[in-house]
């Protein structure tokens, strides 16, 4: 379970009134899966940073399970929107690399590190360079190296955003077939409300300036899910009305309210 | 296929006819405007001073050698901590960077006769002269590839929790070593330059001792023949470091900007 409570943030550079967001209030269960959609600018990098403790918020508290977070968490994983990956190690030393930092056990995370390659189908590239693959097995290999040490809970900053959109649903299903075998709480930051309604339990549309939460939409479809069905199509219609401020006032007290969707 | 070979071949094959046409319009030249051999000596002349003095010039050569190789070596074991201090906190940055500029603004020619009288006749001040000419362009190199690591590699570090050791060791280090490595090559052909220099001002033994006394006593082929063979062990260190980059760290070769 992470918690939020009265979150919010400041850059260095940023006046005294003038904040990232304020007012968060959020609770991701644990082994949900949130996404987070917003217009760019509005603090959803900030905000996945501040509850990875790589930044500090100015007023309120972040806890996952309960803890307070003050520095990176144990058992968080990071993904970002570029591969990030080390040139100068093969694939598999790149899977294996937060487990070398942590000083666990290298024989049995290899093991680990070469069924997840099975499973995102490059197993047999594991000896291969970075630079030798393409954008979306980098990619895999970074999803990989996120989850070689079984993290409980998963935050990615549009990490498939740079990839084309073939590759990009690819990535989405692998995702979820990933996480059958091993349930974290994921929260993923896209922009894209096709990925948010077909991957997640409930999306956070943030709006900006300042940034905060307009809305929590629930999506309670079932797996797996098709955006040419009538239901997940009416969750993206209203999330894309929410996104532009088409639809409803902006007047809700932030983060509270809850939006049921009228399917049909 | 056989149309690649001939090509690599005659790529391989332009510089050496270019100075083979070099050398003949040399020889040429010399003996048609009947030039003194003290002055301009015909490459005939070199290389018959170079089977003549094979002995001595072979004898000099380990001796520049040596002073080569502990002044380089004095240089990499010196830079490259150095670099890792001045780029470790900007209060570190501030106390010695500019103690190093300093001293890279003396001009070691003339620092040399002066090192000498502080330093005796051994063999000290030439390795000390070497190291000074060598030094600096291998901590710039390594201090900017250090410096240039990109963010989002040390924000995945920090995101692991990686320690300050742990990220200079598993990041930082790892991502300037092409950036060393043509700190090495810089800093190898100025310590070429950095022996000869210290031999020419004090010396009884090296190629650099070899063309002074030689020009001493007007064997100008002999001094030419000398600095051939300088510039041969300038460009094997060259060559060597390059080869040594792609043996040891092949990934570090290719395209600079491959994989960001
Ligand atoms: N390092 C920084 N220093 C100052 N302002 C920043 C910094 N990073 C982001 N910002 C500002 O904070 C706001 C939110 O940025 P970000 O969290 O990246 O938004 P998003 O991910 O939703 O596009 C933007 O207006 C951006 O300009
Ligand atoms: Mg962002």
């Amino acid at each position: 379970m992470i918690e939020l409570r009265g979150v919010a943030h400041r850059y260095p550079g940023q006046a005294d009134e003038e904040h990232t967001f304020t007012g968060v209030d959020l609770e991701i269960p644990r082994h949900s899966f949130v996404a987070v959609v917003g217009r760019s600018g509005c603090g959803k990098s900030t905000l996945l940073n501040v509850i990875a403790g790589l930044d500090a918020p100015c007023a309120g508290s972040v806890s996952i399970d309960g803890k307070a977070v003050c520095g990176p968490p144990d058992a968080v994983s990071l993904m970002f929107q570029a591969p990030t990956l080390l040139p100068w190690l093969p694939v598999l030393d790149n899977v294996l690399f937060p487990l070398r930092i942590a000083g666990a056990d290298l024989a049995a995370g290899r093991d680990r590190a070469l069924q997840l390659l099975e499973l995102c189908g490059i197993a047999d590239r594991a000896r291969a360079r970075p630079q030798q693959l393409s954008g979306g097995m980098q990619q895999r290999v970074a999803l990989c190296r996120a989850l070689v040490s079984q993290p409980s809970v998963l935050l990615m900053d549009e990490p498939f955003g740079a990839l084309d959109a073939l590759t990009r649903e690819l990535m989405g299903e692998e995702l979820l077939r990933l996480r059958e075998r091993q349930p974290q709480t994921v929260l993923m930051v896209t922009h894209s409300i096709e990925e948010a309604v077909l991957l997640a339990d409930r999306v956070v549309v943030m709006a900006p300036d300042p940034g905060r939460i307009r809305e929590i939409i629930d999506v309670d479809l079932p797996r797996p899910r098709d955006l040419a069905q009538a239901q997940p199509r009416a969750v993206a219609g209203a999330l894309r009305e929410l996104i532009f401020e088409r639809g409803g006032s902006t007047a809700h007290a932030a983060g509270q309210p809850r939006v049921e969707v009228a399917y049909d | 296929m056989t149309e690649a070979v001939g090509q690599r071949l005659a790529a391989a094959l332009a510089p050496l006819a270019s100075l083979l046409a070099l050398l003949v319009l040399w020889e040429a030249g010399v003996r048609w405007f009947e030039v003194d051999s003290f002055l301009l000596p015909p490459p005939s002349a070199i290389g018959a001073a170079l089977l003549d003095s094979a002995g001595p010039l072979w004898d000099n050569s380990l001796y520049t050698l040596r002073t080569f190789a502990a002044g380089f070596g004095l240089s990499i074991c010196v830079a490259l901590p150095l670099a890792v201090l001045v780029t470790a906190s900007r209060w570190l940055a501030a106390a010695i960077y500019p103690l190093l500029v300093l001293i890279q603004s003396i001009p070691k020619v003339a620092l040399a006769p002066i090192l000498i009288v502080a330093m005796g006749t051994s063999e000290a001040p030439r390795v000390v002269i070497t190291f000074l000419v060598a030094f600096f362009p291998l901590v710039i190199a390594t201090a900017t590839g250090l410096l240039h690591t990109p963010p989002e590699l040390l924000r995945l570090a920090r995101s692991l929790r990686a320690s300050a050791l742990q990220r200079l060791l598993y990041i930082r280090l790892p991502h300037a070593v092409p950036f060393i490595f043509s700190g090495l090559k810089m800093s190898a052909t100025l310590s070429v330059i950095g022996v000869v220099v210290a031999e020419f001002v004090a010396a009884d033994r090296g190629l650099g001792y070899l063309m002074t006394s030689a020009m001493a006593f007007f064997n100008t082929p002999l001094a030419y023949a000398a600095m051939l063979l300088l510039s041969l062990i300038s460009i094997a260190a060259f060559h060597g470091i390059g080869l040594l980059q792609a043996l040891l760290f092949p990934w570090s070769t290719g395209q600079p900007n491959a994989a960001g």
